[in-house]
């Protein structure tokens, strides 16, 4: 029991809500397009059960940011009309939006910074010639590799950094242990039992 | 003592459910936390439990927690946290940039630091370490924080001891709040604003390049403890590069999985979800006894059949005509107790009141309205869960 209770329960009702909706839409889906749905209803789901239970007044990056992505495509406008409400779909597809330029910008800066930063290395470089400064640079290459992987996997993290990144990688790691678990429970709810 | 009665904080619970975190590191919060933790006592372990690991909302508590040391340190540290926000902000864009590139190593200091500071965890010691240190760290200090050239001579005794006397040193300070310090303070004392107001340390730098970057040295390793204990396996690992690493891993790992049950749930049930509420309470909430039958009951009430009676309501189910294999399981369940039928009903009577809701940011408060609203029975867990699925049944009809 990870998440406080009353996220769980938010989270389970409006996974039911949205997979009964996805339900409803997809009488005669290939399996990949259930499967999708299936998966698309239990993001949206998490996502809205975390701006919801959340205690943040505002909603995290990562639920806008994951909701947004799913928004993003065409084919499941119908689906989020139907689970979110026809408001709640727009604001999604306005995210979509504004995340494109946002990421733009921050391409540009990140750029520039890359530059500046190259500038410094190089200067480090001239003076501090030891093994261990050498090694430390080594390390810090690493996180910084890790952290661009981080970045890519984390919804919405290409935009953040540090401070911010760990944060949204704290809240989505617990709202998906608690997605797994929902789901896992609602697999051993349907399956039949013997006897 | 501050008493941060039961807010929720974080931190709070993350410290008193792990006792082996090292309280040399977070400074003067967990003192104080810890106080406000056991005054507030009503929370209890579970709630402790709960808000240990799955905070969503651990931004704003992050927030928070700055805001709160910026009450507890009432001195200023620096004139230069002082100066207006434009200012400010270029200022810790720029120490953000120079700490960017040092964070890595500066925060795997932290981490050999830590293991120093577990034993020497009392404040006399730390008072005698920041005296050493302190003839030591300041010809360091005097140099520009981001020259990353020189924070790496800094490395080896000097910088974790002065982090572990700095933060000791906070402690007692915090403990004491006045503005203007015990003569370790080299800045004049101003009245705390909105930033985030941290005590010079003896013998740091006391420009604003390095308080900043310290700040935010202890805010991520923060988070990177929290982390640890989140994710499974990375107690053993010491180190930003490895724990990220294992980060990564078990992120991947989950979104496999979920990929992997959304496809299991694709196949198993051909969705028709209306029979997993009854059985996911059976799995999931154990005071789940009495209302099973009464969402069932209103399960199938909301997809349009009459309202006339208990029997009658499984009757009609099962011929529905949904292949479901696990028809029958429901019904076992809502037939084994057949008590709260009447109930069931007045509920759902009285929950057609409710019409369209905007989805995004309120729907649920509506549910847990009619949940505060009906609280006829004992049972709160199986009311409120009750609740808010007759709410989400009422929103699907539309």
């Amino acid at each position: 029991m990870y998440a406080p209770r009353k996220f769980k329960k938010a989270f389970m009702a409006q996974l039911l809500v949205s997979l009964r909706a996805a339900g409803q839409a997809s009488k005669s889906m290939g399996l990949r397009e259930r499967r999708d749905a299936v998966r698309l209803s239990s993001d949206v789901a998490m996502a809205l059960a975390s701006a919801r239970a959340g205690e943040a007044p505002r909603s995290t990056a990562w639920a806008r940011a994951l909701v947004a992505r799913h928004a993003a495509e065409r084919r499941n406008e119908a689906l989020m009309r139907r689970i979110m409400g026809g408001a709640g779909y727009e604001m999604a597809a306005a995210a979509a939006r504004s995340r494109k330029e946002a990421r733009s910008r921050r391409i540009v800066r990140r750029s520039r910074r890359v530059c500046s930063g190259a500038e410094r290395k190089r200067r480090s470089s001239l003076t501090a010639a030891s093994g261990r400064c050498s090694a430390m640079a080594a390390a810090r290459r690493m996180v910084k590799a890790r952290l661009q992987v981080l970045r890519s996997l984390v919804p919405g993290g290409e935009a953040l950094r540090g401070l911010s990144l760990l944060s949204e990688t704290l809240d989505y790691v617990v709202c998906l242990k608690t997605q797994v678990e929902l789901m896992q429970c609602l697999c051993k709810g349907s399956r039949p039992k013997l006897g | 003592m501050e008493g941060r009665a039961g807010g929720g904080d974080y931190i709070t619970s993350l410290l008193s459910s792990s006792p082996r975190l090292d309280f040399g590191v977070l400074g003067a919060v967990p003192a104080a936390m810890l106080d406000g933790a056991a005054a507030s006592g009503g929370d209890g372990g579970e709630d402790c439990l709960e808000r240990f690991c799955g905070d969503p909302g651990f931004a704003e508590r992050a927030a928070r927690l700055s805001s709160f040391s910026g009450h507890r340190f009432a001195a200023a540290a620096t004139g230069l946290f002082g100066l207006p926000p434009p200012a400010s902000n270029g200022e810790f864009a720029g120490s953000r940039e120079a700490s960017s590139v040092s964070d890595p190593a500066s925060a795997m200091r932290d981490a050999n630091a830590k293991k120093r500071k577990a034993p020497a965890a009392a404040k006399g010691k730390g008072k005698e370490s920041s005296a050493q240190a302190g003839e030591q760290k300041d010809p360091d200090a005097k140099r520009c924080k981001t020259d990353g050239a020189e924070r790496k001579k800094e490395e080896g005794d000097v910088k974790p001891k002065s982090e572990q006397a700095g933060s000791d040193s906070s402690v007692e300070d915090g403990g004491q709040q006045k503005p203007s310090g015990k003569g370790r303070n080299a800045k004049p004392v101003e009245p705390p604003k909105d930033y985030v107001h941290v005590r010079a340390r003896r013998g740091q730098a006391t420009d604003s390049h390095s308080l900043a970057e310290r700040v935010r040295r202890e805010r991520i390793s923060q988070r990177m403890k929290v982390l640890q204990d989140l994710v499974p396996g990375c107690n053993k690992v010491i180190g930003k590069a490895l724990m990220l690493d294992e980060i990564i891993n078990y992120v991947q790992s989950l979104q496999r999985q979920v990929e992997f049950l959304s496809m299991k749930l694709a196949t198993v049930n051909p969705l028709d979800f209306s029979n997993l509420p009854t059985l996911l309470q059976k799995d999931m909430f154990q005071a789940c006894g009495p209302s099973s039958s009464s969402v069932f009951s209103l399960e199938s009430s909301s997809s349009g059949f009459p309202f006339s009676d208990q029997g009658d309501v499984f009757q009609s189910f099962v011929p529905n005509g949904l292949e479901n294999q696990c028809g029958l399981n429901p019904l076992d369940l809502a037939l084994s107790q057949a008590t709260n039928a009447q109930y069931a009903f007045q509920d759902g009577t009285a929950s057609t009141n409710l019409q369209q809701r905007n989805f995004w940011e309120e729907d649920l408060q509506s549910v847990f309205h009619i949940d505060n609203g009906q609280s006829q029975e004992n049972g709160v867990s199986a009311q409120s869960f009750h609740g808010q699925l007759q709410a989400g049944h009422m929103k699907m009809e539309f």
